[in-house]
Formats: structure tokens, C-alpha cells, sequence
């Protein structure tokens, strides 16, 4: 378990990466503002309270980074037009 | 109507004529253009995107239509009104990526547009010989373009915010889009025909440059560029949009939501005048860009949610995030 909880290259802790891969929901909640406390708050993460609060501000990076691929891929669907 | 695989098949006929006929040199620039476009190749996607400009379509529904009404145009003048849409497009493409794209430096795209327009007035030419009513209308779109094109590129220098009638005025530059299939309404001399098909063409790529500007949010403010949707978002809030798609309500009421209305809304717009020019033919392309434009925010939120985490694994600063991904990737 020792292993999982090695931060990630991304600066996201193993067991919250691996965690979010296997399990949908899980991601939704940790992409969402409201619900990200209670997601990181899951004792199987076993996460200290410090790692939670640095946690949440690397994470909204993340999701901003994110956002940006997601409005590329909709953009490499192809919208031909002038611009 | 033209099937899109026979659609396809002209298309290409005429873009592999103009491969045939261009100098070395202006050749290598044409081919760039192709690759950059996805034309040329066995796929047809980038031919036909319901979220982007029928620019093949359009053609094949007047021809339709005019068929309808006992109007037979024969299918080698179809095809070369369909040279004229490829040929007419990239030429616009050469000049506007000359004038802002990477490419600002290369000559080359300067002399291609020359030889496009030259190709397509032949074509032209073939379907409606020298007709007064054809030529006038022809000067009088491309004369707004050119206007167009420099106020485009004024606004892009300047300071002074891009507002909605600046936005609107700048759609002159898609006037060009609707050539092709008013040589067909002139040859028929159904003439009366072509309000609708301008209003069409100026409401489809209305909402097409909305979703477009969107879309190009992220490499629009990179790269300094200015658009009516940047202004509106706010550069510096644009970081924060990703919340009101990971959110399950704001999204109703959020920034995103309001620019994909506004696309909507063109969207209706030019339904109406494609019910006018081309009901039959129009009316599942109509219904499915429909559909994209209200499915934008689902798809964006699920795209969200899998980049978040394809994201979380890799290795990522916080300078990133102001770079365009599509230079990232080029890395």
C-alpha cells in the first residue's frame, strides 16, 4: 500500500490516481468543487489532512488543463469554417 | 441527391486537376493546405461536418431541389460547382492563413490563392457562361470579402473590444460560401431564390464560427488573438469555465451555455432560410446539427471527465496550463 501512496508524476498521490482509473464515480467526485472533500475524506486513501489541502488546489489545475483537452478534441471533430 | 460518396469522388476529381496544373512550387503549398484540412484522403469526415459549414452539401440540396421542380442539371455541371466550393474554400483558406496563421511568411500561399481563384472562375465560367446577373453578384460578394478581410485583420491589431456587430460584420468573409450554389439558382434562373441562400449561409457559419471561436478559446488567447466569444468568456476567467461543466447545474446558466444558445440560435435561423431554398434535401442536416449543438455540453462534460483522468497520471506543471495542447503535442 506503501507503493500506491508514492505522489505521481501529476503530483497526485498513487492511490488517488489508481483509485480514480478504476472508479467513475470516484473521478466525478474529485473533479467536482462540492463533493472533492468527501471523495479525498475516503479512509482507503489514506491521506494525510495536509496532502487533502494541497491536494485540492493541484487538483482544480488539473481540471482547467483537462478542460482545455476536452475543448481541443471537440475541436479535432472537425468544424469547418472560416475560422 | 448526390450521394456523399459521389459528392466526395467530385470533390476530389477536382482537387487532384488542380494538383495537375499548379507549378512545383505553388503545388507544395497546395498540398500543405490539403494535409492541413484532412483533404485528399479515404476519409470522408472531413468533408461533411454536421458542426461546421455544409460546404458540399449546399450545392447538392439546390441541385436537388431544382430537380424537384422539373430543373435537370446535368451532373458534370453539379460537379464542377461542387470544384468551385473546394477550389472557392481554400483560396479563402490560403489568404487567411497567410494573414494570420503560422504560415504568415510563406509567398507561396499568396501565389496558391491566386491560382485557386484562377481554377475556380474557369469552372465558373462552365456553368453560367457570362451571365450579367451571375458576374455582378460575384463582384459584389468579393469585394465585401476583400473589404472583410482587412477589417478582420484591423481588428486583430487593434485594442477596441469585439463586440457582437463586429462579429456579425466580419461574417462578410463566409459571403464567398455561397457562389457555388447561386451559379446553380442563375443557370435555373431561379433567382429570386438567392435571399434565402444568402441568409442561409450567413446564419449556418454564424453558428459555425461560434463553436468554432469556443472551441479555439484556449489558442485564441495564447496566441493574442481576438474574438466576440474571448471578449464576452473574459481571458482571465476562462480558467474557471471548466466549472461550470464539471458542475450539474450552473451549466444552465453558465458562459458555456449562453455561447452555445447564441449558436442555437443562428442555427434556427438558418433552418428557416433552408426551408425556403431547399426543404427536403436540407432537413436532416438540419436535424442533426441540431442535436450536436444541444449535445455540446454532455459531450464536453464527459470529454472533461476522461481528460481529468488521463490527466491525473501524467506528469504536469502549472506553466502548462498556458500553453496551447496542440503546440504541446507538436513538442
Amino acid at each position: 500500500m506503501t507503493e500506491s501512496r508514492e505522489p505521481h508524476l501529476s503530483g497526485v498521490p498513487g492511490s488517488v490516481v489508481v483509485r480514480a482509473q478504476h472508479d467513475m464515480d470516484f473521478a466525478t467526485r474529485l473533479l467536482h468543487r462540492d463533493t472533492r472533500d468527501d471523495a479525498l475524506n475516503d479512509p482507503s486513501l489514506r491521506l494525510t489532512e495536509d496532502e487533502r489541502s494541497e491536494l485540492s488546489a493541484r487538483l482544480d489545475d488539473i481540471a482547467a488543463m483537462s478542460f482545455q483537452d476536452a475543448m481541443e478534441r471537440i475541436r479535432d471533430a472537425g468544424v469547418v469554417c472560416l475560422g | 441527391m448526390l450521394d456523399r460518396g459521389s459528392i466526395k469522388l467530385h470533390v476530389d476529381r477536382h482537387l487532384c486537376a488542380a494538383l495537375d496544373v499548379l507549378p512545383p512550387r505553388v503545388r507544395e503549398s497546395f498540398e500543405g493546405l490539403l494535409r492541413q484540412r484532412r483533404l485528399l484522403t479515404p476519409d470522408p469526415a472531413p468533408y461533411f461536418q454536421p458542426l461546421g459549414h455544409p460546404l458540399f452539401e449546399l450545392p447538392a440540396w439546390v441541385a436537388a431541389r431544382l430537380g424537384e421542380e422539373g430543373v435537370d442539371m446535368p451532373d458534370e455541371v453539379v460537379s464542377d460547382v461542387l470544384g468551385v466550393s473546394v477550389l472557392g474554400y481554400l483560396h479563402v483558406r490560403a489568404q487567411d492563413d497567410w494573414l494570420d496563421g503560422a504560415a504568415r511568411e510563406d509567398p507561396g500561399l499568396v501565389a496558391l490563392a491566386e491560382a485557386l481563384l484562377a481554377l475556380s472562375h474557369r469552372l465558373l465560367v462552365s456553368v453560367v457562361g457570362s451571365s450579367p446577373r451571375f458576374w455582378a453578384f460575384y463582384v459584389e460578394v468579393m469585394t465585401a470579402y476583400a473589404g472583410s478581410l482587412l477589417r478582420a485583420d484591423e481588428l486583430r491589431k487593434g485594442a477596441a473590444p469585439i463586440r457582437r456587430s463586429d462579429f456579425e460584420q466580419l461574417l462578410a468573409q463566409s459571403r464567398p460560401l455561397a457562389i457555388p450554389a447561386a451559379a446553380l439558382l442563375d443557370r435555373a434562373d431561379r433567382w429570386d431564390l438567392l435571399g434565402s441562400l444568402e441568409e442561409f449561409v450567413f446564419a449556418a457559419t454564424a453558428a459555425s464560427q461560434l463553436v468554432n471561436d469556443l472551441t479555439d478559446l484556449y489558442r485564441d488567447r495564447t496566441n493574442g488573438h481576438r474574438t466576440w466569444t474571448l471578449e464576452v468568456v473574459g481571458a482571465s476567467q476562462a480558467d474557471q469555465l471548466w466549472t461550470e461543466v464539471a458542475g450539474s447545474t450552473s451549466g444552465q446558466t453558465g458562459q458555456l451555455h449562453q455561447r452555445i444558445e447564441e449558436a442555437l440560435s443562428f442555427h434556427e435561423r438558418s433552418a428557416r432560410a433552408a426551408h425556403a431554398l431547399a426543404p427536403t434535401a436540407a432537413g436532416g442536416w438540419i436535424i442533426d446539427r441540431r442535436a450536436m449543438l444541444e449535445a455540446l455540453l454532455g459531450d464536453l462534460r464527459g470529454s472533461l471527465l476522461n481528460a481529468f483522468v488521463a490527466r491525473l497520471a501524467r506528469p504536469t506543471g502549472r506553466a502548462e496550463q498556458l500553453q496551447d495542447p496542440r503546440e504541446e503535442r507538436a513538442l
